[in-house]
């Protein structure tokens, strides 16, 4: 009965590793992946590529066009290259883009499984403590928060933590709902294995990669975000480059020259169509494996 | 009703030699149902109501009964993932609710289970190499022993690991899923194996290999088997003794083959009736039975199959209690029918 097999050449191949080659095919995958290395190896490695530094002005060249010479992209309101301050911007943009959603990736999945696999009291009072959270809409709750904490990345960060994680919480925790009723969590259990164990080997794995999709479509939201916070004033404060504090500080030169104000909002555009399309191509690589 | 079916566990000799391996005395389990948050009555599903039996080392045990019957619920208790309210539960000597820690590791070891769903019990993300080396690294055997004894117990349940063994459950048939289950379930070697409906899921070839499967390891490992299963025809040809359960009690008890031959409850009647190689054989009619079985939440007073049963009487609305009919003490029925002096006194 066991002679079906098509070779006997034992097959050392991993759930992920099968999942990034079904990735790796997909072409929205390679064409988002790219615009995001750029925009990351840019910002990364900003003060080479870069003729002008961030901060460097000049009163006699202000809100230069698009194409102007010397300057790829103009220049804003104080005189400074657009292009340069966008390339510097994305550093700080990408950093409070990630940063909260990689603390409520790591918070959120462990609350959400424990409790999701502890069951019963304990994690009807772990979500319905959470939902308060859900009362408020996200952008006013990271408002509230940032705003009574007072500006600054380390607030906004936090603020943007607490925003997402409940969400993640949310996603972790029905994933564990579902799984831990599965019979082979019973053969762990009767295998004599602590809960811990069980929950790192068999119900982690398993929950990992929808949470991590998730995690994903939410850092476009986060750096969306994040640039509203700076916007208003609560995250970064200027001359820093960012995004989000561009496009308030461009705001007065909207009539005059509108493509210019709108540079940064393109530039955060693209960005956070990339993380979706990556996130989506990532979804599909794993309900095409399993 | 707490008085039924006492008799089965005379006198449990524990730690003797032929101290029966599993001893089942007057178990009883309930769920309640969640009402609204305000109802004040609270509802049970009696799914376990004085069961008591014992198995000894060695012997195939069979469970029968239509779905709802308690035969999962039975099987969960037994093997610790859930808690009886009522009665005792002892296994290898040692009361299954009253220890913990180590020696609790130690028992569940002994006790394995082979589940119904070939898929769902095995993790999608684990190859089945993994799968089965698991157990064994939670009791301290090392990852390259637990790969090797891996290896060892895939061939013994018939699969090639070099073709197998890093194969994902996804990648297998269902035949071949459930001889993982059973590998895996050895790779503690148990003394004991519970199968819960193990076979229900598959075809009939297969599942005729995967009992021959069953009764091979059998006799090599002198294993003893609780099968479950609601398929009459496989437990005939696997246990050697069988209960036959309704309604979370057992109504008849003995050697599976002197049940086939003449059974004596009207529910086993009726059940066996509905086999159609049964019928050709000892010609036989078939008993169709009007109704559903009761509500598991209200429960008939007496005996539990009288709302159903043929031929029901007056002294039916008393409870049964299950006594041996025959000298040699071995085989039990619980009906007012079967043992005309019950009813009388």
């Amino acid at each position: 009965m066991n002679s079906i097999g098509i070779s006997n050449v034992p097959r050392r191949k991993t759930y992920w590793r099968d999942v990034l080659t079904i990735f790796l095919k997909d072409r929205s995958a390679w064409i988002s992946g790219f615009i995001l290395i750029v925009i990351f190896a840019s910002a990364i490695f900003a003060p080479w590529i870069c003729s002008y530094g961030p901060y460097q002005g000049s009163m006699s060249a202000r809100l230069l066009d698009i194409g102007s010479p010397g300057h790829l992209l103009g220049t804003d309101e104080l005189g400074r290259d657009m292009l340069t301050r966008l390339i510097y911007g994305g550093r700080m943009t990408l950093l409070i883009g990630f940063t909260p959603i990689f603390l409520a990736f790591v918070i959120g999945t462990t609350i959400g499984l424990v409790s999701g696999f502890v069951g019963g009291k304990i994690n009807t009072f772990v979500m319905r403590t959470l939902d308060i959270f859900y009362a408020f809409p996200s952008v006013l709750l990271a408002v509230a928060i940032s705003g009574a904490m007072g500006p600054g990345i380390m607030n906004s960060i936090i603020a943007l933590t607490v925003v997402f994680t409940p969400q993640i919480v949310r996603v972790a925790e029905s994933a564990a709902t579902q799984i831990r009723n599965m019979e082979y969590i019973d053969a762990a259990r009767m295998s004599g294995a602590s809960s811990l164990i069980i929950i790192r080997v068999h119900l982690l794995s398993n929950v990992v990669g929808p949470i991590f999709v998730y995690a994903t479509s939410l850092i476009s939201v986060c750096m969306i975000l994040a640039s509203g916070l700076s916007f208003l004033g609560l995250g970064v404060k200027p001359p820093e480059p960012e995004w989000g504090l561009m496009l308030n500080t461009l705001r007065p030169a909207i009539y005059t020259k509108p493509f210019l104000s709108a540079l940064p909002g393109i530039w955060l555009f693209i960005t956070s169509i990339a993380f979706n399309l990556l996130s989506d191509a990532f979804r599909q690589a794993m309900s095409k494996k399993s | 009703m707490m008085n039924n079916q006492v008799n089965i566990v005379q006198d449990p000799d524990l730690g003797g030699v032929n101290q029966p391996l599993l001893i089942i005395d007057k178990l009883y389990k309930r769920f309640p149902i969640k009402g609204s948050f305000f109802s004040k009555e609270k509802k049970y599903v009696h799914a376990l109501n004085g069961v008591s039996f014992e198995l000894k080392k060695g012997e195939t045990l069979g469970i029968v009964g239509e779905s709802g019957c308690g035969k999962s619920t039975l099987a969960k208790l037994i093997s610790g993932l859930l808690k009886h309210d009522a009665g005792n539960l002892i296994f290898d000597g040692q009361g299954v609710n009253e220890i913990r820690g180590i020696s609790l590791k130690n028992l569940k070891k002994n006790l394995q289970m082979v589940f119904q769903d070939s898929y769902s019990s095995l993790n999608p993300r684990l190859t089945i190499e993994e799968a089965i080396a698991f157990g064994p690294t939670m009791h301290g055997m090392s990852h390259e022993d637990a790969r090797q004894l891996a290896i060892q117990l895939l061939s013994r349940v018939g699969l090639d690991a070099n073709q197998f063994g890093n194969r994902y459950p996804s990648e297998l048939s269902g035949g071949q899923r459930q001889r993982v289950n059973i590998a895996r379930a050895l790779a503690f070697n148990p003394k004991m194996l519970i199968l819960d409906e193990s076979v229900a899921a598959l075809d009939k070839s297969v599942q005729a290999q995967i009992l021959n499967l069953l009764i091979e390891l059998k006799k090599e490992s002198k294993l003893t088997f609780l099968f479950i299963s609601h398929d009459l025809q496989v437990v005939n040809y696997i246990s050697d003794r069988l209960i036959v359960m309704y309604l979370g009690q057992i109504v008849e008890y003995g050697p599976s083959d002197k049940i086939f031959e003449k059974p004596r409850h009207p529910y086993t009647k009726a059940l066996f009736s509905s086999v159609p190689e049964y019928k050709k054989i000892n010609g036989v009619e078939k008993i169709i039975l009007s109704g559903d079985p009761p509500n598991p939440i209200h429960l008939p007073s007496g005996c539990k199959f009288r709302t159903r049963c043929p031929q029901a009487q007056e002294v039916c609305l008393k409870e049964p209690v299950l006594q041996a009919v025959n000298p040699h003490q071995d085989y039990w029925v619980a009906c007012h029918l079967a043992h005309p002096e019950q009813g009388k006194e």
